[in-house]
């Protein structure tokens, strides 16, 4: 009886400190670890309360506001981790690093994709088109994985040699990015924390390309590199709501001494701005540090550099091509992004395909696999 | 409301204790009523009319049964149209949308379905509320003539949800007299806390696992991994319910009631006709003592005694939910336990122990895959994978899925067994001032653990720049 009564007396207190400290110190309105609001209390009224409506909310706004929430997330993942699990979410848990796991592809919206991009090049004669598929940190750094994770992952090489081959057969030159990085696969290419490559992956990615562009590739060793964070989190961290890795260093490659950027103008439905730089440090103070590179993504972006090459190009791109955009400014005069999930409208009110000399479409696997808005290329 | 909810744990319980406690005993039942309400109403708040005229008319009925004390067709009469409306309400609710969508398939019938939804807690209140008339009809306990005293044991919050199914004799006494002690206090959390850990830690954690499996193609499934996985189930689904019943009691001792016992080492048992008197005891017993004894039980030839077993069996299943698979799960375990009754059982009887457990879990398990899958193209699949088709018996992805819940995997096998609370005798009784210590520290950690895990349950990040 002691025993039992030290307990009850233990969660007794327990209970009431929880509940007291829950109820009387003052709330958070939003979740920097979630980055979302919270709940807010509930409105009472008679409709509310008779459908039950009110104490859901309660309930979640009790929940949200529970005294040490990220404590507790915090304390779960890890009892979780204790207990053998290394995947949550949708992202494994390796050593120190986080890695999402891509749902299997969407046969029809790929389809859809691929034949909207065969029409596009047809209809489009004049630029050379490249298109180049980056596979995600699961499959180059498969040896990472908690063990057998491999089997139960579709391959996302053997998905890009399939439609490579159609791409192929009608009018594009397709880029071997998955070869490039398995080659560096030892290296720190992806982020630990969060689903994109790094910089040293981009370059690698850029390196590869270069040779497909007929572009001298800029050796990493002649860039002055400049660490801008050592404290990002990326997405998977958040998803996964594991609190047992390391923060990820953001670097920035500055190929010729510095950007060679002239103007960056971005266009929304908004209107344009345009700024004088590829970087958006204001986002390093921010949860998506990542988006301090280019911004965040947006329909349009149109880049002037000083490289004098007489050389336009052409990109259809996710937000994998944002760190990847700066090694290439010393090869164009003019960098074009089309952001396609942002566009509502056909893209040539923006951009004219014939004016450029090359065309290349850059997307992770992950977005090309799932997503529905590539078709607009051919609208 | 859920036992398994922040808001219960933290504000609901510890103010119904703090008032429950405070008030003197005339007003004990008020309180209890009151707050059963509250919790009623909080979870579905537009039955909560239904459940109050449904607490009424039985209140009413037991009195009228009472008042024709002498007049016994009379008295049968009214029994019979409370059970009526009992039942009545039970099939309205809970069954109407099944008889429609079967009678329109069948006849092609376009009678609309109303598509009520089912009222929370009704088939455990319904029986409790059964048994109440029929105790009366018996002569076992006198009609309550407070109004309180039926509304507390019909609403209670403790078993509304999901039992134990309390019959109103085993309970009658405390509904007057109960002793409310701090002992009965300390039992009362380490009981709850137990049964806490039990649905969070165990059931809400093994839970992945079957959720895996089941979302994997059967024709993949490697045999080995069906088994698993349907063991894997058969973890979450008894620790899950055992954990809430033990939920249940743990509560109702706090507030000095002795409910029922409704599981005992069901996994453990030696024959399918044991697993029946170890799981869901409450459900049994009830069976038992209002369908299976009054059709006769075993006291009457054989064919009537079969009759009885279907009967009883047919109704089990069914009353799991409205779903024509709980009646085949029913009737497979009827067949079993007539198979056991008149072919094999004394055969199970001779062989050793282990053997038993191996046999009865071997059909159990079986018997949980007509349970969770609803139509027999899903059922037989899955059978299938669990004897072969697939053509292997083990494969990587087998592998990575075991070895993430291989730890509670083994933690649910163990606390299947006895052997938790033999130790815990054992340490309490050789190394009292270890267990002095490590008693709490463990509960503690318990309830510690399962409150993150419901915090974290509404842990859904936002996740800006998809790409």
């Amino acid at each position: 009886m002691r025993a039992k009564m030290t307990a009850s007396f233990l969660i007794v207190l327990f209970v009431v400190g929880m509940t007291i400290a829950t109820l009387c110190l003052p709330k958070k309105k939003y979740s920097q670890s979630e980055n979302r609001a919270l709940a807010p209390f509930p409105k009472i009224s008679f409709n509310a309360v008779t459908s039950g409506e009110f104490s859901r909310s309660f309930d979640s706004w009790f929940t949200d506001h529970f005294f040490g929430r990220d404590t507790w997330t915090a304390v779960n993942g890890g009892t979780e981790y204790a207990l053998g699990k290394r995947e949550n979410k949708d992202v494994f848990i390796c050593d120190n690093q986080l890695m999402a796991r891509l749902p299997e592809p969407n046969e029809l919206y790929v389809n859809r994709s691929i034949d909207a991009m065969n029409s596009f090049a047809k209809k489009n004669q004049g630029p050379s088109f490249y298109a180049m598929l980056i596979p995600s940190a699961s499959e180059i750094q498969a040896d990472r994985l908690p063990k057998n994770a491999t089997s139960t992952l579709w391959s996302q090489k053997d998905a890009i040699d399939g439609w490579y081959q159609t791409l192929g057969e009608n009018g594009w030159s397709t880029v071997d990015a998955e070869g490039a990085l398995e080659a560096h696969k030892g290296e720190e290419i992806y982020y630990h924390t969060d689903h994109h490559w790094t910089s040293q992956g981009a370059y690698y990615g850029y390196e590869e390309l270069a040779k497909y562009l007929n572009i001298a590739a800029v050796s990493q060793s002649s860039m002055d590199v400049e660490t801008v964070s050592t404290d990002f989190y990326g997405t998977l961290y958040n998803k996964a709501g594991f609190r047992g890795i390391q923060p990820d260093q953001i670097d920035y490659y500055f190929p010729n001494g510095g950007e060679g950027v002239e103007s960056v103008t971005i266009t929304t439905a908004s209107g344009q701005e345009t700024y004088n730089s590829l970087y958006f440090k204001e986002y390093l103070e921010k949860k998506d540090q990542y988006a301090s590179f280019l911004g965040e993504n947006r329909a349009y972006v149109s880049i002037k550099t000083t490289a004098n090459t007489g050389k336009k190009i052409l990109i259809f791109k996710d937000s994998y091509a944002n760190s990847l955009v700066p090694f290439l400014t010393s090869a164009y005069d003019e960098i074009d992004l089309v952001d396609l999930r942002y566009v509502n409208d056909s893209f040539t009110q923006q951009f004219t395909p014939t004016e450029y000399d090359d065309v290349l479409l850059l997307y992770s696997v992950d977005v090309f696999s799932s997503g529905n808005d590539l078709s607009k290329i051919d609208w | 409301m859920q036992f398994s909810n922040l808001t219960f744990l933290f504000l609901f319980l510890p103010l119904v204790l703090l008032l429950y406690y405070a008030v003197p005993f005339r007003f004990k039942n008020l309180v209890f009523f009151l707050s059963s309400l509250f919790f009623y109403a909080w979870g579905e708040p537009k039955y909560l009319p239904l459940l109050l005229f449904f607490t009424l008319i039985n209140y009413l009925t037991g009195l009228a049964i009472a008042k024709n004390g002498k007049n016994p067709k009379k008295k049968k009469r009214i029994l019979l149209v409370g059970l009526i409306v009992d039942v009545g309400l039970l099939v309205v609710f809970k069954y109407l949308s099944l008889l429609i969508s079967t009678t329109n398939t069948l006849f092609g019938a376009g009678i609309p379905d109303p598509k009520l939804s089912m009222p929370l807690g009704i088939s455990f209140y319904t029986f409790q509320a059964i048994s109440y008339l029929v105790g009366i009809y018996w002569g076992k306990f006198s009609a309550e003539t407070n109004f309180l005293t039926v509304g507390t044991y019909i609403t209670a919050f403790t078993q509304i949800t999901s039992g134990p199914i309390t019959k109103y004799e085993t309970i009658e006494p405390e509904m007057h007299k109960r002793t409310i002690n701090r002992q009965g206090f300390y039992s009362g959390v380490e009981l709850f806390v137990m049964g806490l850990g039990k649905k969070v830690i165990l059931s809400n954690h093994i839970a992945g696992l079957w959720a895996t499996v089941k979302a994997t193609n059967p024709g993949e499934i490697p045999l080995g991994l069906a088994w698993v996985g349907i063991i894997g189930f058969a973890f979450q689904l008894y620790f899950d319910f055992s954990g809430y019943t033990q939920m249940a009691i743990g509560v109702g001792r706090m507030l000095g009631f002795h409910l029922p016992p409704n599981f005992n080492d069901p996994y453990m048992s030696t024959s399918v006709s044991d697993f029946w008197r170890r799981w869901h005891m409450s459900l049994g017993s009830w069976f038992r003592e209002f369908i299976y004894i009054p059709l006769g039980g075993n006291r009457v030839g054989r064919a009537k005694n079969i009759r009885n077993i279907f009967v009883v069996w047919l109704l089990t299943g069914i009353w799991h939910g409205a779903q024509w698979n709980f009646l085949f799960w029913g009737l497979y375990f009827g067949i079993l336990l007539l198979l056991e009754k008149f072919l094999w059982g004394k055969k199970v009887e001779e062989w050793p122990r282990f053997l038993q457990i191996f046999y009865s879990f071997f059909f159990v398990c079986i018997g949980w895959v007509l349970f969770e899958f609803s139509s027999p193209a899903q059922i037989f699949a899955y059978l299938g994978a669990m004897f072969g088709t697939s053509g292997s018996i083990w494969n990587s992805f087998s592998t990575y899925y075991f070895s993430m819940y291989a730890i509670v995997f083994f933690l649910c096998a163990l606390f299947s067994t006895a052997y938790p609370r033999k130790w815990k005798q054992t340490l309490r009784k050789r190394f009292p001032t270890t267990w002095k210590i490590g008693y709490p520290i463990f509960l503690v950690l318990l309830f510690v653990l399962s409150v993150a895990y419901l915090v974290s349950s509404t842990y859904q990040p936002f996740l800006y720049a998809q790409f």
